[in-house]
């Protein structure tokens, strides 16, 4: 029977839900615990871990909310351990790994998992992954700017059985010991992850003490079935077709080299297919992520904008989901690629491409739209510091304020300002007083960064701007950069919203910030420091910040929606009172222009300058002469006689005949002219601008790393309305890449 | 002398007084929301009118009037607080708006996490962007002064102060908790300048590491404190006029209580204090009964709340979450869902039969109250199974309309393929489930075992539900109070008049002579200044219970443990052999033997000392029966209900009772109903319930341990 027609019926109904609801609550709690016995920041304040419950055979049932990227690749996890050890696993054995080849993400991400048994049977599976600050290798951090391959980076253990019966082994567990900078911290993680299993294996075994062993299976089975069922009911309200998005991942860790990343995602029935096709090779670099990078960064975003409200059981996906990809390839990495700043880069960059491509298929439904969301933070920086902290203790640690960009703007509001990324819900910066306990150092200033959002009719969340200087530190302070989409806007919009800014890593050497607050004054930004130079990081850097330096991160907004023009002036104007959106920006991508003293919109101004801008965009020329109207003519239909049976976003719209004979045509919905049938490439037959550079998105994006870059204008040809945007390099420019094509009309 | 108790909820303001006898008078009124004073003066007068009792009369003859603030919460959450201004070290002004950025998901449930395009920050924040000003002074991490505080720039913000109209100032600068000086500077020219402002600067209301939660707490006091000064003021002086010589006695959220002086000044403890009285009446009984652990349930029309006691103790949180803003003032744990007798349920796309968190309300309410609701809730279930009395519910005030419940569920039944009560019986399951969940997840989460607690239940849906949610989580037995309806006015009664004070002393070990030394001064200063306040209070210093505190944990963790000292001296010695043990025990009690790592080093963040005063003797008894059996106890008659028999729904014959037939050592078996003023016992097959002389009824059954 296939597992369409199976709906929760073995369990009854009501003891279906009372369960599914228990065990949900038990995964959750087994987080809960753990990140209350962490010592790492990393753990307890900024919550860089996450739990799940699997099947016997390894399917995922639930998965925990905070860290997705951590717990979606879990089933790869069991998957090692019942490969290495068949019938070699025990009542009480629990198995470590940090292997990318056998489902960890990376060498920090400390996986544990441990199999439940019954009546010397297994009955299923608990992991829980966890972010150790430092594994070893030969930089602090275990982030490896500079390393070609993995024999360069901390080192890996494949699937280990670091405890028996329920006591951790030392002897193993001191190999994992030497092998780091910071045994004790690390020491209270792996406690944390013993104890979160031993308590959640208690909890699971009084369920089945209650219910029985067949009641418990047969939960976790039908806990997949319904969210596969109440997946794919959705799905098959969604038109079928195919949606792309393209996307960059900047620096290897030794040059600037800049990789693409390609996704088609198709969508048949109840069918997705992520085609990775065209996605450039593995890098000689620790930028790669292997399939369970890749996997995360399919699975994270599908199930925050597709199940809303559903347990996030990835076993669900297995015959909805199909990923295609090449082995190889800088999110498909194979051994021994270098793979240690893969959460941050590969899954990353694999994620913000996907999140695209899914937000605009769901755009293509009434019914999911206002689930759909533009581009979250695609990249973040990430800060590893080492050296003396405050009280002289040599120590390895680092601050995720990096992970404070914007959320991605909805179909139907703006993005959330510092949002964070869309797969780590519950992700948190620390307090400035809890970076300046663990590190020598001050943060000068840490607040909104204007400009770093995507503009549109809705627009992304603006990302955090701070400043910091290290303090009273008798030894240099070391800092591994981690970062991406430096070269690149990457937080792309939908459907004429624009991308959010690059992140932007500046130093600025022998400052005179001593001396400013010597004379009592604390700058608020960059400019009112005065610096002896001013480097401009690349995405990736291993510096040494000495007294006096100060260096400065601006993180990436997420992308907008929509046509900025189509914007309420007066959002506009509260932005750019509220620090948001500088003014130069709002005249120029908003249209907006203000009375000077009060601040007020000049409506007649605003009106006229809107009017201009749309007028240079009709100017444009598309690729294809728009022939539609005489297509249709020709098979004697009027286009005004066509009607519209389904959105593609608020701005677009398909229409077809009353008869419903003929082929599909899609329309601009702001001035009811067609553009072309929903077969062909769209974007041919837009106006399409000449490059135009990044910078006019924000002055964030001075700080660009590479030059090559810059960015298309699609509208439409007859009103103006931008429709598409992409962001290109140097010799994409000829190309007209599609954005999507639908198969069929709902 | 009376004792009088208020607790003000969303329909009802609850009224108990006691009287020297230690008898009881309950009474209630509706709840006046523009100004609650005047519920809480009818609840009065129609518990006065009950003992035949002028209000003047039993006023001046009142020597503590108690009562749980909601203006606060309420201002909190509709946002009708003062106009609030936040003053901040410069550079740092977006602290409150960026809020960590995990204030989207502050408080959520995990259901409510995941449906992220709904998601947003605290909206509107409680300051707006404009009335956030920074000043320049910064101090580093040890408390040092790295640049003074620009007194000039002052002038200049008090006068855009007072253009804007701000009301109420909070001000939280980065380390005040290591030193206060900047802080208290910018109060002082405040309070100079702009007398009429109301000031809260952080290193008086949370003195403690960490600066967005201490900051949110600074601004939550200083956004309610004007309202919240305004009514209870107002409140006194009528009280007073009315002849009660005493000062009002306001609930905290920390589970004591203080005067009206005390409490006007940091308002930020009133918050969410009304559902702390259930809990603190549970610490009450608790002893009364020699429970040490308890479980507090509290079902109303829309939630659930429940409360742990664990050792004779209220179980606290350090950061209770207020509308998206975590702050950080320890407060009675609550944890709450929305699961009462209005929630709703329904069928998702799979035909998955949902209860809640939707909810009816009180306004259209359940369909069987016959307000225009169609939709099918909990309290619809309940009447078509055969628990409620639809003509006495609310001792027959609202007459319930059967035939409605049963309209409302048939959608749902038909969908499902069951008939309307197998639905009801349904909703019931899954609603008492997600009861019980919550109830694990109090427990669990804390390292505790549900099976070693017993459970009490109180508001107006508990009683009828209590034999099925605790049978879930296998609670010890349990306890369905005589006053359930009123049971948190009467908690606040019994909770002591507090003080406390906290200071950080933050250190990681080893801990040297002149630490500990340093210690033992805090401690003794801390234990004068609370002792002194009391004393000014006229409570002398022999009637106060002292207890002295330090919060430790292992290096770099950030959920501290409170470590008792009874040692009046700490040495370094004693420190290692005494006290870091007994952080150590406590610690593997709520992780789990084996997970201590002294290896890992401590930490002592904080001291802590607070002096409580218990005022309040209760012995109110009912009459003794002699110990009747159920045969011989005057029923209502007989009426149909349904319970699940060997996992089959069975309609059978259930004696209802009178509540106020019973007496003490009477002898209820299971299937019976007993009938009080707002709620309805449920008394299942297989259970027994006791009467004792409180009015209490026990139950006791075969799904439960005993």
């Amino acid at each position: 029977m296939s597992r369409e027609n199976i709906k929760p019926g073995k369990v009854d109904p009501v003891t279906f839900e009372v369960l599914r609801h228990r065990l949900w609550a038990i995964n959750d709690e087994q987080g809960a615990i753990a990140a209350r016995i962490s010592g790492s920041p990393a753990i307890y304040e900024t919550f860089d871990f996450n739990i799940g419950i699997l099947t016997a055979a390894g399917k995922g049932v639930f998965t925990g909310v905070y860290i997705g990227h951590h717990a979606i690749p879990l089933e790869i996890v069991v998957k090692s351990v019942r490969e290495r050890f068949g019938e070699d696993i025990q009542d009480g054995d629990m198995f470590f790994t940090n292997d990318p080849w056998c489902g960890a993400l990376h060498a920090n991400d400390g996986v544990l998992a441990a199999p439940v048994f019954w009546e010397n049977e297994i009955i299923c599976w608990t992991a829980i992954v966890m972010h150790d600050m430092d594994v070893g290798g030969p930089v602090a951090g275990s982030w490896v700017v500079g390393a070609r391959e993995t024999f360069e980076e901390a080192p890996l253990y494949p699937p280990i059985k670091i405890v028996r019966q329920d006591t951790l082994q030392h002897d193993i567990y001191s190999i994992l010991r030497r092998n780091c900078r910071i045994p004790e911290k690390n020491y209270l993680n792996m406690k944390a992850r013993v104890s979160s299993q031993i308590m959640t294996r208690r909890r699971l075994y009084e369920i089945i003490r209650e219910y029985g062993r067949g009641t418990f299976v047969n939960l976790l089975e039908q806990v997949i079935n319904h969210t596969n069922f109440v997946v794919k009911s959705r799905l098959r309200e969604i038109p079928d077709g195919s949606w792309w998005e393209y996307g960059y991942l900047d620096h290897n860790g030794i040059t600037n080299q800049v990789y693409k990343l390609v996704v088609k995602l198709t969508k048949k029935g109840t069918r997705l297919t992520f085609d990775f096709t065209g996605t450039d090779k593995q890098a000689t670099g620790s930028i790669n992520c292997t399939f369970s990078g890749l996997r995360g960064g399919v699975l994270g975003p599908l199930l925050a904008m597709l199940c809303y409200d559903l347990p996030w059981s990835t076993g669900a996906l297995e015959d909805i989901v199909e990923i295609i990809s090449e082995e190889g390839t800088i999110n498909n990495a194979t051994f021994p690629a270098g793979c240690s700043m893969a959460s941050l880069q590969g899954a990353h960059a694999t994620q913000h491409v996907a999140a695209n491509a899914i937000a605009k298929m769901l755009c293509c439904s009434r019914a999911y739209k206002e689930e759909a969301q533009a581009c979250w933070q695609p990249y973040l920086t990430g800060i590893f510091t080492s050296g003396l902290d405050p009280r002289g203790q040599s120590y390895v640690d680092g601050f995720p304020d990096g992970g404070a960009g914007g959320g991605g703007a909805r179909t139907f509001s703006d993005g959330i300002e510092c949002g964070g990324m869309i797969h780590s819900l519950r992700a948190a910066i620390p307090n400035v007083e809890t970076n300046e306990y663990v590190q020598p150092i001050l943060q000068i200033y840490r607040r909104y960064c204007p400009d770093t959002s995507g503009h549109g009719m809705y627009r992304g969340g603006v990302g955090l701007e701070f400043a910091y200087t290290p303090l009273s530190t008798s030894k240099p302070l070391t800092c591994v950069y981690v970062s991406a989409g430096v070269s690149a806007p990457s937080g792309r919009g939908l459907f004429g919203g624009y991308p959010s800014s690059i992140n932007a890593n500046i130093v600025l050497r022998n400052s005179n910030i001593l001396e400013l607050f010597k004379n009592g004054i604390i700058p608020t930004s960059m400019n009112e420091i005065q610096p002896a130079a001013t480097e401009i990081l690349q995405a990736k850097a291993n510096i040494q910040m000495v007294s006096g330096d100060v260096a400065v991160t601006m993180e990436s907004g997420g992308g907008g929606y929509g046509d900025p023009l189509k914007r309420n002036p007066e959002l506009v104007r509260r932005d750019v009172v509220n620090g948001m959106v500088s003014r130069d920006v709002a005249r120029r991508v908003y249209g907006v222009v203000f009375r000077n003293a009060r601040m007020s919109v000049d409506k007649a101004k605003t009106a006229r300058l809107r009017e201009e801008i749309l007028a240079k965009r009709k100017e444009r020329k598309a690729m294809r002469e728009k022939d539609i109207i005489e297509k249709l003519k020709a098979q004697g239909i009027e286009y005004k006689d066509l009607k519209t049976t389904q959105v593609v976003s608020d701005f677009l719209e398909v229409r077809v005949p009353e008869s419903r004979q003929g082929s599909p045509v899609i329309f601009c919905s702001s001035c009811g002219t067609p553009i072309c049938f929903t077969s062909e490439n769209m974007r041919e037959y837009m106006a399409r601008s000449q490059p135009i550079p990044i910078n006019f998105l924000s002055p964030v994006n001075d700080f660009c790393a590479d030059p090559s870059f810059s960015m298309i204008e699609y509208s439409c040809t007859d009103c103006g309305t931008l429709l598409s945007v992409d962001i290109v390099r140097k010799e994409e420019l000829e190309t007209v890449r599609p954005e999507l094509l639908l198969t069929e009309v709902k | 002398m009376y004792k009088v108790g208020i607790d003000i909820g969303g329909t009802f303001t609850d009224c108990v007084i006691i009287d020297n006898k230690g008898r009881s008078t309950i009474s209630k009124a509706l709840t006046t929301t523009h100004d609650p004073s005047i519920g809480v003066l009818d609840a009065l007068a129609a518990g006065c009118k009950t003992m035949g009792l002028t209000v003047e009369r039993l006023l001046s003859a009142c020597d503590a009037f108690f009562h749980s603030c909601t203006i606060g919460t309420n201002a909190i959450i509709e946002r009708t607080g003062a106009r609030t201004a936040f003053i901040t070290t410069r550079g740092h002004e977006d602290m409150l708006l960026i809020g960590k950025i995990s204030q989207k998901v502050a408080g959520l449930t995990e259901l409510e996490i995941i449906h992220t395009s709904r998601l947003n920050r605290a909206e509107p924040p409680l300051v707006p962007r404009d009335l956030v000003f920074g000043v320049t002074e910064r101090v580093t991490w040890n408390g040092e002064v790295l640049v003074p505080l620009k007194v000039e720039e002052l002038d200049k913000l008090v006068a855009e102060l007072s253009a804007k109209g701000v009301e109420s100032v909070a001000v939280c600068l980065l380390w005040s908790f290591m030193n206060p000086g900047h802080e208290q500077e910018i109060k002082k020219a405040l309070e100079a300048k702009l007398p009429d402002v109301y000031c809260s600067i952080s290193s008086e209301i949370s003195p403690t590491f960490g600066e967005y939660e201490r900051a949110t707490a600074t601004v939550i006091n200083a956004y309610i404190g004007p309202k919240v000064k305004d009514y209870l003021v107002n409140l006194q002086s009528k009280l007073s006029d009315a002849g009660y010589t005493r000062p009002l006695l306001s609930m905290q959220c920390e589970g004591g209580t203080t005067y009206v002086e005390d409490a006007v000044r940091r308002a930020v403890l009133t918050v969410d204090s009304g559902p702390v009285g259930g809990v603190m009446g549970g610490k009450w009984l608790g002893k009364k009964y020699k429970e040490p652990n308890l479980i507090c349930t509290d079902v109303g029309g829309t939630s659930f709340d429940v409360g742990l006691i664990y050792g004779g103790e209220p179980q606290l949180e350090d950061e209770p979450v207020i509308e998206k803003y975590r702050f950080r003032i320890p407060k009675v744990a609550i944890k709450s869902i929305g699961a009462g007798g209005g929630s709703i349920a329904w069928l998702d796309v799979a035909n998955v039969l949902r209860v809640g968190p939707q909810s009816a309300g009180a306004n259209p309410g359940p369909a069987c109250y016959g307000r225009g609701g169609r939709e099918p809730t909990v309290t619809d279930a309940d009447l078509v199974l055969g628990y409620l009395n639809p003509d006495y519910f609310l001792g027959g005030a609202l007459k319930l309309d059967k035939k409605k419940a049963e309209e409302a569920l048939s959608g749902l039944a038909k969908r499902m393929k069951k008939d309307v009560v197998e639905t009801a019986h349904a909703i019931f399951k899954i609603m008492n489930a997600q009861m019980a969940d919550l109830i694990r997840k109090c427990t669990v989460e804390r390292g505790f075992d549900p099976r070693n607690f017993s459970l009490i239940a109180y508001g107006g849906a508990g009683p009828t539900h209590v034999a099925f949610y605790s049978a879930d989580v296998k609670a010890k037995r349990i306890y369905v109070l005589p006053n359930a309806t009123v049971f948190s006015a009467f908690g606040i009664l019994t909770s002591p008049i507090t003080h406390y004070a906290m200071v950080s002393r933050r250190r990681g070990s080893p801990y040297p002579g002149d630490y500990c030394r340093g210690l033992n001064d805090t401690i003794k200063s801390l234990s004068g200044n609370i002792l002194s306040q009391f004393s000014s209070e006229g409570i002398p210093p022999s009637e106060i219970e002292l207890v002295k505190s330090i919060t430790m944990r292992y290096n770099m963790q950030v959920h501290e443990i409170e470590v008792e000292i009874k040692e009046d001296d700490i040495s370094p010695e004693i420190l290692e052999n005494v006290i870091i043990p007994r952080f150590e025990n406590k610690y593997s009690e709520i992780y789990g033997t084996g997970t201590e790592a002294r290896e890992a080093g401590t930490e002592i963040i904080n001291c802590k000392v607070v002096g409580r005063y218990y005022h309040l003797v209760v012995e109110d008894t009912i009459p003794e029966s002699s110990g009747r059996a159920m045969a011989e106890i005057k029923s209502k008659g007989k009426r149909q209900a349904f319970f699940e028999r060997k996992g089959q729904l069975a309609e059978m014959d259930t004696d209802i009772f009178d509540g106020n037939s019973l007496g003490a050592g009477d002898l209820l078996t299971g299937p019976s109903i007993v009938e009080r003023y707002g709620d309805a016992i449920v008394i299942p097959p297989g259970y027994k319930g006791e009467v004792d002389s409180l009015g209490t009824i026990s139950l006791t059954g075969i799904n439960l341990q005993v």
